[in-house]
């Protein structure tokens, strides 16, 4: 008999190489809801699998790991663990640190990519990076993370500069 | 019993009898009245004689004793004119027969004594010259205390108004170069803003904003005490 106080196997590691966006997690999030939705559609077995297949491969592999505890008991897991151990993940997702980017353009995915990986390098291997377009930011940025701010913008250097002069 | 009338009658009769004797007791208090009046009557008189008779007699003899101390007066004033003559003339009469010798002593003890006078005079006039002159001189000094004092204060202000005045020019000055700095940090900043927009496209921004990072990284911005 599976225990419902089960937890997922999933690290926040594990996540948060697949979530590295805020946008990320809310698009694993739809999928998780669209995936618990398909469980309890009416009239429909619970041919979870089949579902798996239809998501993004990354996204996959995460929802067979937080499920992993379920599927491993029998052949035939019951929804409701299913659909705890879901809701167990998306509080997971949750927990996870976010750095805010103020930005001065609109940067391409390859661009937050790199953005996202040079922050979990120099702040935590598990921090979310949620970006903003701040047109009021001439260049640079400004970070708001661990509830601090801090201004690298062009604005306070040009200010910094005319002050020294 | 007594009839009515009768009743009648004995008190008609009880106030006749009454009046009677309050006429009677009348008559006699005036009889006396009249009596003492005449007595005091007399008693005044004699008693105003006797006064008047007083009053004069005391004239008299205060006439009498003031014409007797004219009298003496003016023979005292007589007598005094005598003896002065007879001074005089006796004076004369012992200056005449003194010796060479006493009115010399005589003449000395004037001249010592006028020149004993001279120079207590003379002493007393310096003395109040050297107070006077004392005084003068405090009171110069007072004076040029006083003007020093003056000046020294009046040192104190205007040096107190410059400092107050150059610190206000200071302070003018100063805010004067802050609103100019102000000034050109806005115009400074207005034409970069402009620059780096005309000029930065996304891939600009993006290098811009790694650099920066690493800036950020190198400066310890990302270090757990930052």
């Amino acid at each position: 008999m599976p225990n419902p106080n089960q937890n997922t196997s999933l690290t926040d590691q594990e996540l948060s190489s697949v979530v590295m966006t805020t946008q990320d997690r809310v698009q694993l999030i739809t999928a998780l809801d669209a995936f618990e939705k398909s469980l309890f559609a009416p009239g429909r077995a619970p041919e979870f699998r089949n579902q798996l297949q239809q998501l993004p491969a990354d996204f996959s592999v995460i929802i067979k790991k937080a499920i992993a505890p379920a599927t491993q008991a029998g052949q035939n897991p019951s929804p409701t663990l299913i659909s705890d151990l879901l809701k167990k993940t998306r509080d997971q997702l949750d927990t996870l640190p976010i750095a805010t980017l103020l930005l001065a353009y609109r940067p391409t995915v390859v661009q937050v990519r790199e953005l996202a990986t040079f922050l979990r390098g120099a702040v935590s291997d598990t921090i979310l990076l949620s970006l903003k377009y701040e047109p009021a930011i001439v260049g640079g940025f400004i970070l708001e993370c661990n509830g601090r701010k801090t201004s690298f913008t062009i604005d306070r250097f040009l200010n910094q500069l005319t002050k020294t002069e | 019993m007594i009839s009515l009338e009768t009743m009648y009658f004995l008190a008609l009769l009880f106030v006749l009898v009454l009046e009677l004797v309050f006429a009677v007791t009348l008559f006699m208090i005036k009889k006396t009245f009249d009596k003492e009046r005449k007595s005091y009557s007399q008693l005044f008189e004699a008693t105003r004689s006797h006064l008047t008779e007083i009053v004069s007699e005391a004239t008299e003899q205060s006439k009498t004793t003031v014409q007797h101390t004219m009298d003496t007066h003016d023979r005292i004033l007589r007598d005094l004119d005598h003896l002065s003559t007879a001074l005089e003339k006796k004076t004369e009469l012992i200056v005449q027969n003194m010796s060479a010798w006493e009115k010399d002593t005589i003449q000395t003890q004037l001249t010592t004594y006028s020149d004993t006078l001279s120079k207590e005079t003379q002493n007393s006039v310096l003395t109040l010259k050297a107070t006077v002159t004392d005084q003068i001189q405090k009171l110069d000094q007072e004076i040029a205390h006083t003007i020093r004092d003056t000046q020294q204060q009046l040192k104190l202000s205007m040096k107190d108004a410059f400092a107050a005045s150059q610190q206000e020019m200071v302070k003018y000055q100063q805010q004067k170069i802050q609103e100019l700095e102000s000034e050109v940090n806005t115009i400074v900043n207005r034409v970069a803003r402009e620059v780096l927009a005309k000029n930065l496209d996304g891939t600009d921004q993006h290098e811009l904003t790694k650099n920066l990072l690493q800036k950020a990284l190198q400066e310890g911005e990302f270090s757990d005490d930052a």
